[in-house]
Order: structure tokens, then C-alpha cells, then sequence
């Protein structure tokens, strides 16, 4: 038990204005403005729209997203996805179809990138 | 009457000669000779989707692009030809392929393809090729012109005005660097390239590759275990939005 993950739903219906913050998995597939960090992976639907910056582990984009993203391991940007905003993170991974504008620090051969550390009070 | 008989028959007199054979019984009926059964194993065409193809697979000839060298009109040929005439000037194209594996001053005119092995080393020479393989070495004096793909690697390092190509790919293993903007149709990174690039189509790092400098155009795809370390515009929908200051 103490080794299970949790995957947070934000559905389609839903507006946050403010930081989300989570140790664990967070899928969003409706909108946010303000600060997402997860200190497991962050994962945005088709029909995620994030105004701020996005911290995780590893982040997966299909919507959209106007703000920096910093990965410790990897970031994926499916086909649909559309970024503006910087992105740094130590694996990528980008679909044709993308939209982009932003500068982009990525190289596999670098040392890692310290880890995100969320504030999370405990349990 | 003996006379009368013809020694050449005609086609008429063919078809003349089968159709009384059968009105007499001395040609059977078509299929009489089959049982029932045989024909009922058949299924009749109707059975058959009326977009089947009857000819289930079908290769059609891999076609490539010929630009000619006087007039530049691109026309597509299938099939392997020594030489060719452009279809608008009538210029004649050579379409063979070289390997130059030694020192070479010999101008080369081919809507082929040309390789320059690590041994080789172009020396006052101007190439015209299709596809152009570097992997050896060039002087200052001599130029490369692709219609096609240009691919460096091996200890190619030629200045970027030497070049003048249509796709780029980068091999692996291979640090490229270009001071002046790079534009081109398709980029395809598996090495190292620094540059300021400007892409018409697909912009590809593969595992391994590593773009740095700009990049600015429709389509980029990066697999895993690609770098990119770079100002982007990537904009499918048309125009990339205007350099922010």
C-alpha cells in the first residue's frame, strides 16, 4: 500500500484559479490559471488549458499551455498540443504537429535536473 | 470445285467455320465437359465486393525527382535509366551514380547520386548530384549542389557557402556547425548541428541527435533520446509569430 501511486482528476468542467500542488500523478483536462506542480507526473488532456508553470517529474501535453515547463525526467508533446512557453527537461519527445514558440533546453547526455520539490503537508 | 476451296482461312471464316461446327454437335457447349459440382465450387462474381481489387497487391515502381541542371524543372522518373533528356529543355541528364574514393578534380554532373568516401577528398571541383553522400574531405575551392538530400558525416567540414542543398541530414556521430542561416526543406538530425535553421518541411532529430541555435518552422518532430537546445517556432498553422526582442 505504501508504494501506490494516485492519479488526481481534474475533469473538463472545472476552472481552477490558484497552485495545485500534489507528491503524486495529476491528470487535467480542464483549466487552470496558475502553478500545477506534482512531484509525480503531470498529464494534460486535448482539452487542458493551463495559464502558468507546470513542474513534474515528467509531463505529458495534448492541450494547450501558456507558461515554462520543467520536467526532472521527460516531456511528451503529442500532436495536438500547443506551447508557449519555455520547456526544460532532460528527455523530449515531440509528435509532428506541435505548435511551439519558446526556447527549449533539453540534453539527454546532461546531468539531471534536481527534482521538483513540492510543499505537500503530509497525510 | 477443288479450285474453289480457299488454302488461307480469314477471320470471318473462322468464326463462320465455329458457329456451324456447334449448330452441328461437332463442338461442345462451353463448360459441358465440367461435372456440376466443379462449377458450383466457384462463387459466382457477384459474391465478390465490387471495390475488390483483382490483383490483390500491386508494387508500382519507387519514382524520384530529376531537376534539370539547365532549366530546373523537377520531373519525376520510375525505373533505372543511365541518362535522361528534361522533358521542357531537352538538355541530356546523366543519372549515374559515383563513388570518389580519392582525390577527385573532375566535375561531376548527375541527377544520381554521389558519395564521397572517408578516402576521398573533392579538390577544385564542383559537384551537381541528386543525392550527395560527404564523408571525406573538400577544399576551399570546390562546391556541392544537391537537388535532393546532402548528407555530412564521416570528417566532412565544410564551410556552410560550399553548400547548397535542398534536404540536410546530419549523421550520426557528426558535429556540424553553420554560421549563417540554414534553410532548407527537411532537416533530419541524427549528429550534432548548431545553426540558425529555417525549415519548409519536417524538421527531425532522432535518437542521438542534437540541435542547438534556432529553429523556426511547420513541423518538428524529436523521437527520444533527442536534444534540443534552441529558441523554437514551430507553427503548423502557417507563419511563426514574429521573434519576440
Amino acid at each position: 500500500m505504501a508504494n501506490e501511486t494516485h492519479e488526481s482528476v481534474i475533469g473538463s468542467d472545472v476552472e481552477i484559479i490558484g497552485t495545485i500542488k500534489s507528491s503524486g500523478t495529476v491528470r487535467l483536462d480542464g483549466k487552470l490559471e496558475g502553478e500545477l506542480i506534482c512531484g509525480g507526473n503531470a498529464i494534460l488532456g486535448k482539452t487542458a488549458q493551463v495559464k502558468g508553470n507546470v513542474t513534474a517529474t515528467s509531463v505529458s501535453i495534448e492541450g494547450k499551455i501558456n507558461g515554462n515547463l520543467l520536467a526532472k525526467d521527460k516531456i511528451e508533446m503529442k500532436a495536438t498540443a500547443t506551447v508557449n512557453g519555455d520547456i526544460k527537461a532532460r528527455r523530449l519527445s515531440v509528435e509532428d504537429g506541435v505548435t511551439f514558440v519558446g526556447r527549449s533546453e533539453v540534453n539527454p547526455n546532461s546531468q539531471p535536473t534536481p527534482a521538483p520539490q513540492p510543499n505537500v503537508p503530509q497525510r | 470445285m477443288a479450285a474453289k476451296k480457299t488454302k488461307m482461312m480469314d477471320g470471318y471464316s473462322v468464326v463462320r467455320s465455329l458457329a456451324k461446327a456447334k449448330q452441328d454437335g461437332v463442338l461442345p457447349a462451353p463448360g459441358a465437359h465440367r461435372h456440376a459440382e466443379d462449377l458450383s465450387s466457384h462463387p459466382p462474381p457477384t459474391a465478390m465486393p465490387a471495390d475488390n481489387p483483382h490483383i490483390v497487391k500491386t508494387i508500382q515502381p519507387t519514382k524520384r525527382t530529376i531537376r534539370c541542371f539547365k532549366c530546373g524543372y523537377e520531373f519525376q522518373l520510375s525505373g533505372t535509366t543511365k541518362t535522361i533528356y528534361c522533358s521542357k529543355c531537352r538538355e541530356k541528364i546523366d543519372l549515374g551514380d559515383y563513388v570518389v574514393d580519392r582525390p577527385w578534380s573532375e566535375e561531376i554532373k548527375t541527377g544520381g547520386s554521389v558519395i564521397v568516401r572517408p578516402t576521398g577528398r573533392l579538390e577544385n571541383v564542383r559537384i551537381w548530384a541528386g543525392n550527395v553522400i560527404l564523408e571525406g574531405e573538400m577544399d576551399e575551392h570546390s562546391s556541392i549542389e544537391c537537388t535532393q538530400w546532402l548528407e555530412l558525416g564521416g570528417q566532412a567540414n565544410p564551410h556552410p557557402r560550399q553548400l547548397t542543398m535542398r534536404n540536410l541530414r546530419v549523421a550520426a556521430g557528426k558535429e556540424m556547425r553553420f554560421k549563417y542561416k540554414l534553410q532548407v526543406h527537411h532537416l533530419e538530425l541524427l549528429g550534432t548541428l548548431e545553426a540558425d535553421v529555417e525549415a519548409t518541411g519536417l524538421v527531425s532529430i532522432r535518437e542521438g541527435g542534437h540541435l542547438k541555435g534556432t529553429v523556426r518552422g511547420a513541423h518538428l518532430q524529436v523521437e527520444e533520446g533527442g536534444g534540443l537546445s534552441a529558441r523554437v517556432f514551430i507553427w503548423p498553422q502557417g507563419n511563426p509569430p514574429a521573434e519576440d526582442s
